[in-house]
């Protein structure tokens, strides 16, 4: 994982490395308290209070509030922050061997890149670079009231050796339980958590400095420091979380690798706009990574809350369902409701057995987890789903394993939290001696697998149960041209398909509107995902109309209008005229025309001043999609057989034009059934009826 | 003849914000007893302001408290409550009878919205702007009240249109120009503000109008907050507070529509109308009263020519 890859591309970071290891202060600082570094009469006295920071080694250093977090890589990266409270010259003292608080045999130092001033308090970030992976640290802070405690780290792995992270979020308002996810925190000694929003109620320096304060307790018996991945809630201001965390970019969305970019944390801001350069981030992002093993997100609203009284995030539904589908997103972590629910694999789909916009789907769909216990007020949980797995109300975290063959979700209940024993770095997975973890009828853990990736025999497999697309040529059999269209009720992925009848690939030609063909067409397509065959080949054949006449004239007098002398047929039908709405003939309206059945036979009295006899019949459209009904028609004159049609199968149509002699007296149209009887063998006569030349 | 004009053309202006007030009371009704997203739980929720009462009041300790299902449901009960009276306040501003207790009434409404706007500054970080913001939603029930029971139409009830009419737009120009150290404008960060432009701003402006980049839309965000402070300040040119009101209520209409236009989804239509209809009823009030006071200036334009008193 690299910063160029997991930060936004033309998302603004002001972050700028600092010179000489001299820091300075963000657009959030007051020039005028910049650690008092700068200015020119405590300059002077550098080098008597350095001399007498040098003496002091037994002093605490003015440091508090610790905190690590990731910009980059958390396998040769970390960022150390805390809150300096007097002092001048703060650095970080580090290396792979623990000094204790002997801060001169550390080998390695680095000073604040970055300072913060916000919230009236001065925030130092030290951006430490180039460590090995899988590999502890053990630091102090050193300035020039003393040194710190000596606290210890770890960076992620560069394999896809199993880790641990605990996830969660909404810390506000419930103090107590806050302090008891915190210890719950320290006691499972996970490679970081994945805090989804909300730490405060009102996000003012008191309260902060409470949650800082609560924060140590994250901090292990033996000084292990857990990083945050920290996500922006609604209560917090705009700018909180960059200047608080030294989060990637101040739009606080980015990306991490973790387990040898096996597996990959989105935390994304729903609190900016969850569409334009957010989601457009988000989808290439997903797209660079189809073939990571694991993804998960954590944000701040859940798409469908499970208590009522929060509004369902339609726009975010729109921005970010498909894509989290689309591209195989295993795990989401929401927050914001103050309650507990865990879901079934889900999709968006909005079709029949869906329930607001997901439905259940076991081989692809996403699991959402939440939503937000850290130290809140607890909400009814009274707004669950078809595909709600389980939900409660209670103080929790979710704890989560992450393994190369699968990902476990187990959600730890903090009231106890003093009472629980610590993991062993020897077995760090195996539950601590004491814990309290959920145990709803589905089952206490949550065990995901590794999705099919599309193209993997799996995905093949499974394919067969992907809903699959559908190719409708209408009409089929062509005359002109036919209107082709694909439709498919998977969400995500795309349809490609050829007309030339052979198979579909991933640079076939892309469906996105219908599109017409004329004569004899096999339409082949299917649904591809992220290039790969994600269903089965589907198609549709068109064929070629047989040749017609010429078209003929349109009548002057229409032969709806004319009122039969002999009607005779099975229900004496005498030609009545359809309602021109009702009938239509190949999709178009058929004029002042009628609709007779099969076995009828009409006589209509001839004058002189008629010509011709003309007309276009065929099955009406409703008899052609049913596909069933054949007919044929035969015109006499005087008794006598001037013209017979084809049969007209569907979609088949025919054009007559008789000319009539100038002493005909009688005309007589005969529609006959083809075949086995229907109740669809009936004729339209478009355009028909007589010219008078 | 003049009497009978003034009292014709005086009850449009009147009705007019009483149409405001009706569509402001029935969309907090209707966010109070369906949907419940109401911040009351800001406050009873708030440890630092809270503990002590919970305490004495209740016996019960904080976590006991936060964690008590009943408690939820009782606090779910007391926005219902609320949701119910916003509905009655309604009926009130509708039919205005009997005047005492529709006055009360009224004057109790804007109590509560006054109040209902600190639960909202409460909720944003703390930010005063979303307080002001509220100020000619929380002052309309009053404004009936003035307006049409007790029948103060004078410069009085006037210069109050203007005044809340001006707060509001300047706090929602603060936020659309967004007075953050972070702004464009080096000078900015120097007045010691901290309110960025809302994400749901930008969001609005961005899907509403099809926009590109973030970028864009806060330029147009940028702009519309400077029109609103000038429309603000405009409010108390003699003359030019006409132009000032035009651009307040073409514009409130507009913020008003882009709650339902971009958030809107057909396919899930009741969810989204639970939603957003509220949203767009009760931002009624930022473009009829801006109607109304042109109106009730028209009509007293009118009213001075008849009477020879044109005093604008």
């Amino acid at each position: 994982m690299h910063s160029d890859e997991s930060v936004p591309k033309g998302a603004s970071d002001e972050s700028v490395t600092g010179k000489s290891g001299v820091p300075w202060v963000d657009a959030g600082e007051d020039p005028n308290q910049r650690l008092a570094m700068k200015s020119s009469p405590r300059f002077l006295l550098l080098g008597l209070a350095t001399a007498i920071a040098l003496s002091v080694t037994t002093a605490e250093a003015a440091t508090k509030y610790y905190r690590l977090m990731w910009k980059d890589d958390p396998a040769t990266t970390m960022v150390v922050g805390w809150t300096q409270s007097g002092g001048i010259l703060p650095a970080v003292h580090y290396g792979e061997e623990d000094f204790e608080e002997d801060w001169e045999r550390y080998p390695m130092q680095a000073e604040p890149e970055h300072v913060t001033k916000h919230l009236d308090l001065d925030h130092c970030f030290v951006r430490l670079r180039g460590l090995k992976a899988a590999t502890a640290y053990f630091f102090v802070v050193r300035d020039s009231e003393g040194v710190s405690e000596r606290r210890w780290f770890r960076t992620a792995a560069m394999d896809d050796r199993p880790f641990a992270l605990v996830g969660g979020g909404d810390s506000r308002n419930h103090r107590e339980a806050r302090q008891n996810a915190n210890r719950i925190v320290a006691r499972l000694r996970p490679l970081f958590v994945a805090f989804g929003g909300d730490y405060t109620a009102s996000s003012t320096k008191q309260e902060w400095e409470e949650w800082f304060e609560d924060w140590q307790l994250t901090v292990g018996e033996d000084g292990l420091m857990v990083p945050i991945v920290a996500t922006r809630g609604n209560h917090e201001k705009a700018h909180d979380v960059h200047r608080l965390f030294d989060t990637a970019i101040p739009e606080d969305y980015f990306a991490l690798d973790f387990a040898g970019g096996n597996f990959r944390l989105y935390t994304l801001n729903s609190n900016i706009p969850r569409g334009g350069g957010q989601a457009r981030w988000l989808e290439k992002d997903l797209e660079q990574h189809r073939g990571i093993r694991w993804k998960m997100a954590q944000y701040h609203h859940p798409f469908r809350p499970h208590t009522s009284g929060k509004a369902e995030q339609n726009l975010q539904y729109q921005a970010w369902a498909h894509l989290f589908y689309g591209h195989g997103l295993n795990l989401a972590l929401e927050c914001d409701s103050h309650t507990v629910k865990r879901t079934w694999p889900v999709r968006p789909y909005r079709g029949k057995g869906s329930d607001e916009g997901f439905i259940r789907d076991d081989r692809f769909g996403t699991v959402f987890i939440g939503e937000g216990c850290w130290g809140a007020p607890l909400r009814s949980k009274d707004d669950d789903k078809e595909w709600t797995r389980a939900s409660g109300l209670f103080n929790q975290v979710d704890w989560i394993v992450v393994k190369p063959d699968a990902i476990t979700i187990r959600t730890v209940q903090v009231d106890n939290a003093q009472e629980v024993g610590s993991v062993s770095d020897d077995d760090p997975f195996r539950e601590p001696e004491g814990i309290a973890l959920w145990t709803p009828d589905s089952g206490t853990e949550v065990v995901l697998t590794p999705q099919a990736l599309p193209g993997s025999a799996l995905a093949k497999v499974t394919a067969l149960e992907v809903r699959q697309p559908e190719i409708s040529i209408d009409p089929p059999v062509v005359l002109g041209r036919s209107k082709v269209e694909i439709r498919s009720e998977e969400i995500g992925g795309e349809i490609r398909y050829t007309v030339d009848g052979s198979a579909p690939g991933p640079r076939s030609n892309l469906y996105e509107e219908p599109f017409e063909v004329g004569g004899d067409v096999t339409v082949r397509g299917a649904l591809f995902r992220n290039g790969e065959l994600f269903s089965h080949v589907v198609h549709a054949r068109a064929v070629a109309h047989p040749p017609l006449n010429p078209e003929p004239p349109r009548p002057e007098a229409a032969l709806a209008e004319f009122r039969p002398v002999i009607a005779e047929g099975p229900r004496r039908e005498s030609g009545r005229r359809f309602e021109r709405r009702g009938v239509r003939l190949r999709g178009e309206d058929a004029g002042n025309g009628m609709l007779t059945k099969a076995g009828v036979q009409l006589e209509y009295a001839l004058d002189p001043s008629m010509r011709r006899f003309v007309g276009v019949v065929g099955l009406p459209d409703s008899a052609s999609r049913a596909g069933k009904g054949a007919v044929s028609v035969e015109v006499l004159v005087d008794g006598k057989l001037f013209y017979r049609t084809p049969v007209l199968s569907p979609w088949q149509i025919d054009r007559i034009n008789v000319p009539l002699p100038a002493t005909a007296k009688r005309l007589t149209v005969r529609v006959k059934a083809v075949g086995e009887a229907s109740s669809h063998d009936e004729l339209v006569w478009a355009h028909s009826g007589f010219t008078k030349s | 003849m003049a009497e009978e004009t003034r009292i014709t053309t005086f009850s449009l202006s009147a009705w007019l914000v009483r149409l405001a007030c009706v569509l402001l009371l029935a969309g907090q009704a209707w966010t109070h007893l369906d949907v419940g997203d109401v911040p009351l739980r800001e406050l009873l929720w708030n440890e630092e302001m809270m503990t002590g009462i919970v305490h004495k009041r209740l016996g019960m300790t904080w976590s006991e408290y936060v964690s008590s299902p009943e408690i939820d449901r009782g606090i779910n009960r007391m926005i219902f409550g609320m949701g119910v009276f916003y509905a009655i306040a309604a009926l009130f501003a509708l039919i205005l009878r009997p005047r005492t207790v529709a006055a009360v009434a009224l004057c109790t409404a804007t109590a509560l919205l006054v109040f209902r706007a600190w639960l909202e500054y409460l909720d944003q970080a703390r930010q005063w702007t979303v307080f002001w913001e509220h100020a000619s939603q929380s002052a309309t029930p009053l404004l009936v009240v003035l307006l049409c029971i007790l029948e103060r139409r004078g410069w009085g009830v006037q210069a109050l249109l203007r005044l809340v009419l001006a707060v509001t737009f300047v706090a929602h120009g603060i936020f659309a120009w967004g007075l953050s150290p972070d702004h464009p404008l080096p000078w900015i960060g120097h007045l010691g503000f901290d309110v960025a432009t809302p994400g749901r701003f930008v969001e609005m402006t961005l899907e509403s109008l099809d926009l590109k980049s973030e970028e864009e839309a806060l330029q147009i965000l940028h702009w519309a907050g400077l029109a609103d402070f000038a429309a603000a300040v405009l409010m108390f040119i003699p003359r030019l507070w006409i132009v000032g009101a035009a651009y307040m209520m073409a514009w409130g209409f507009v913020t008003a529509l882009a709650r339902l236009w971009t958030y809107f989804d057909a396919e899930v239509w009741s969810e989204t109308l639970r939603t957003w209809g509220p949203e767009f009823l009760v931002r009624g009030v930022h473009w009829l009263l801006p109607l109304a006071l042109l109106v009730l200036w028209r009509e007293r334009v009118r009213q001075g020519e008849e009477s020879g008193l044109l005093r604008e």
